[in-house]
């Protein structure tokens, strides 16, 4: 398995791709902040002084909120297309069945595959919360801001969560479509079922009430989705073993 | 024995592709896998691959093959038709991989595959190779692992005369240590190199054997030792060749009538032979049975 990561690891460096990926986490990472400074800017330009006023002061809270909105939504669709295929390229193009025939265990492929994403999406993260944080504190006072870590941590594992059922339909349906499109219908059942039933299992509760948990106006049990994230993540990679292994090649 | 291939039936859906496919091969031998596009090869060798699922037994070295995941594969190598790699490494960062891969590889194995395959030396990237380096890189990294079965889909189908040369001189020094099924539609390829063909057609193995062909009885090549007229010989089904003839007879009554007419136009046999029947007379002899 150790082979296979090295080549994952080597394939997002010796093509290049690395640098497209930093750039957009740094950006993403420059962006929070630099947002919530010019908004109200913005806005006092467009709608006058009065309507500006209305907003308040900007915090460090406004320039992570930021964060919580961009990161999720920009960098992880940009993370998601880039390895939506990452299974049926190997298959469409032949470069996979080459080390199948030499022993390779099938599950190390799915196994180093997932490995290699997420600590992709783990560097990503942290270069953006890192870029985040520097560009924060050097305006703002990052005192004010409570429940950061497990906020943070909340919405790394939800993106895991969707790399994960990404690669999952990306293996069952040997097309990027399928990775994206399970992925899209798996969110929009999270959504549904978050506005309609008040749920402290599901993982799309972790975008719920961000500002409040960021100022510390109420508690927040983390436990229940965290759980359900990480029970989703093993059976994605279980059925993406268990259809990988019996697949005609 | 290296490989048993024992009642093996193949179908997708309703349609079958191989029917009761029995076949064995021993250490060293060195076999031609020949057929028509669509007969069956490329499945079957995916099959003893574990790459396709099927009926009946298949054992590499002794091992069972299953479908999927199968340990009988570490005594395989394989070389696909159209070989894919990653294309972002050198060749010998490649080799390097498939050493990981394999495991008990050396680094003096590596770079003895490198030279047998010329590509030692190269510091460019896979992706700037030429289809011919392509295929003799597929197969170092097919034999890197000193496989005992050596599996080539039709090696040399899409390569120049000059590529097609050097991966058939890699395959005859290959066979000093691997036993290779290798599928072709260049019969002269399969004669050259191999020592035994298989035949696969209509879903059934047609013929199994050494490569030999006949002696016709009734085709023989004639030359004169000086120019003969056709014009008296237009009874008989010839086909002029640059120095002779070629004539097929259809009895033996007609051979006798064809001497007796060269002894009433005065002419001088050089050579009367019998003549040998081609590959391609022989493939299509057999699958036409």
């Amino acid at each position: 398995m150790k082979s296979f990561i090295k080549k994952e690891w080597d394939q997002y460096f010796l093509t290049n791709r690395w640098l497209i990926f930093f750039v957009i986490f740094i950006a993403l990472g420059i962006m929070n902040p630099f947002t919530a400074k010019i908004t109200p800017v913005l806005i006092e330009n467009m709608m006058g002084d009065e309507f500006s006023s209305a907003f308040g002061e900007v915090t460090a809270v406004d320039s992570w909120l930021q964060f919580f909105k961009n990161v999720p939504q920009l960098g992880l669709i940009g993370f998601l297309l880039m390895m939506a295929n990452s299974m049926s390229k190997e298959l469409q193009e032949g470069t996979l069945p080459i080390f199948l025939a030499k022993g390779l265990k099938r599950k190390s492929v799915i196994l180093a595959k997932l490995l290699a994403h997420t600590m992709m999406w783990t560097i990503g993260y942290l270069i953006s919360i890192g870029v985040t944080y520097l560009y924060t504190i050097y305006y703002w006072d990052q005192s004010i801001v409570q429940q950061l870590p497990l906020a943070l941590f909340g919405i790394y594992l939800f993106a895991l969560l969707f790399i994960f059922i990404t690669f999952l339909g990306n293996t069952i349906t040997n097309s990027t479509m399928g990775g994206l499109g399970l992925s899209g219908i798996v969110l929009i059942v999270l959504i549904f079922l978050n506005t309609f039933f008040d749920s402290k299992w599901n993982p799309f509760m972790l975008f719920n009430e961000i500002n409040e948990r960021l100022l510390n106006d109420i508690a927040f049990s983390y436990s229940e989705p965290f759980l359900t994230i990480i029970a989703l993540m093993i059976l994605c990679v279980t059925f993406a073993i268990l259809h990988f292994n019996k697949r005609a090649i | 024995m290296i490989l048993k291939v024992d009642d093996v039936s193949k179908a997708f859906g309703k349609k079958s592709v191989l029917e009761n496919i029995r076949l064995t091969i021993e250490e060293r031998e060195i076999i031609a896998f020949v057929g028509a596009n669509g007969a069956g090869k490329t499945t079957l060798m995916k099959c003893i691959l574990g790459f396709l699922p099927f009926k009946g037994n298949i054992t590499v070295a002794d091992e069972k093959v299953q479908f999927g995941e199968t340990a009988s594969n570490a005594h395989i190598g394989y070389l696909p038709d159209v070989p894919q790699f990653y294309a972002f490494y050198t060749a010998k960062q490649y080799l390097k991989m498939c050493q990981k891969v394999s495991g008990n590889v050396t680094d003096e194995r590596v770079d003895e595959m490198l030279k047998l395959v010329g590509l030692e030396n190269r510091p460019e990237k896979i992706q700037q190779y030429s289809r011919g380096m392509k295929q003799r890189l597929g197969i170092a990294q097919a034999l890197l692992h000193k496989p005992k079965l050596l599996i080539c889909d039709e090696p040399t189908s899409a390569l120049d005369p000059e590529g097609r040369e050097q991966i058939l001189k890699i395959l005859q020094e290959a066979k000093k240590e691997t036993a290779i099924l290798f599928s072709t539609h260049i019969l002269s390829e399969a004669e050259r190199i191999s020592n035994r063909m298989i035949i696969l057609h209509d879903r059934e193995i047609k013929f199994d054997g050494p490569l030999k062909r006949k002696v016709s009885n009734d085709r023989f090549y004639v030359e004169f030792m000086s120019e003969v007229s056709l014009e008296n010989f237009k009874e008989f089904q010839i086909e002029q060749e640059k120095e002779g003839w070629t004539v097929q007879f259809s009895d033996e009554m007609n051979k006798q009538a064809f001497m007796q007419r060269i002894i009433e136009v005065d002419a001088s046999l050089k050579k009367f032979m019998p003549q040998e029947e081609t590959l391609e007379q022989f493939v299509k002899e057999v699958t036409n049975r």
